[in-house]
């Protein structure tokens, strides 16, 4: 039989000049896995809502991206969010080889949405190629979200 | 806080600098475009007394949250992703084809943000044309 999950009794603390850059990992209900540095988490409780609510929108922000993006699979072909710094990034990889200018015009409409429904702080979303997602991406910190994803690098995965 | 004044002289120093890149350097013309665009705006942020922007994010967060920028934020927006990621690419010519940099970053985004920042400061500053590569 399976034993119940032990129950952390110790309190966590996050000091912004110890712990700023080390990294914390939330596991909320859904089973999602958020890395966030000490720093992140200060700066979410500053933004006046508890580490949990900012997960939960965020977990709707991300619902609302994959829409989105789905309603373009034609012109989106994949998707990551990526933490930098006290901001949210979200890369779109374009279908096209080369930048989209139209699809970029509809992600400006989409930044100013995404600002305005979730309270998540400062969102940044932007274009990336294919051919060059791991000059963008960390694959310690970035999650794909939508469509295609890469075959992980030799080095990376061993 | 700069003056407007000191912005709009480098706003057209860079745009002069800007028509001398040829066009096979699509990397360095996009992000000398996106500051062109830069002073542009903080000449209007001067302009209108919005102090305390002095990194893109502040810089971005106000152009998205204020109405008055809203023609602004159209054009800012996506060439400040263009030009945030082309300098880093191995292959910039492919993802920025020269053939796209007049209409896209120059017509689309750059004329856009200048005509609306005058329009906004109230003055014209009679720019020339860009041809990009003396095309």
């Amino acid at each position: 039989m399976a034993k119940a999950p032990a129950k952390s009794k110790n309190k966590v603390h996050i000091d912004a000049a110890l712990d700023g850059a080390r990294e914390f990992v939330l596991h909320p209900e859904s089973n999602d896995l958020f890395v966030r540095t000490g720093k992140q988490v200060i700066e979410a409780c500053q933004l006046g809502i508890s580490v949990e609510v900012w997960l939960t929108e965020l977990s709707g922000m991300l619902e609302r991206v994959i829409r989105w993006a789905g309603e373009r699979a034609t012109r989106v072909r994949s998707c990551f969010v990526s933490p930098a710094g006290s901001k949210t990034v979200l890369f779109f990889v374009p279908t096209s080889e080369q930048f989209d200018f139209d699809l970029a015009d509809e992600l400006t409409d989409l930044t100013s949405e995404l600002l305005k429904e979730y309270n998540v702080g400062m969102v940044e979303l932007g274009q990336i190629p294919w051919a060059e997602l791991d000059r963008f991406l960390d694959p310690r910190t970035a999650i794909h979200i939508y469509g295609e994803q890469q075959e992980p690098h030799r080095s990376v995965e061993a | 806080m700069a003056s407007s004044k000191s912005h709009i002289d480098q706003w057209k120093h860079n745009r002069e600098f800007l028509v001398t890149i040829p066009a096979a350097y699509p990397d360095w013309i996009v992000t000398v475009a996106f500051y062109v665009s830069l002073h542009a705006v903080d000449a209007l942020l001067s302009h209108d007394k919005v102090a305390g922007v002095t990194r893109h994010d502040a810089r971005n967060a106000v152009v998205i949250r204020t109405n008055r920028y809203l023609a602004i934020k159209k054009a800012y927006l996506p060439l400040y992703d263009l030009s945030r990621r082309v300098r880093y690419l191995a292959d910039p010519s492919a993802w920025v084809p020269t053939h796209e940099l007049q209409k896209n970053v120059v017509e689309r985004y750059l004329y856009p943000i200048e005509k609306s920042v005058q329009r906004l400061i109230g003055v014209n500053l009679a720019l020339p044309q860009i041809s990009i590569g003396g095309v």
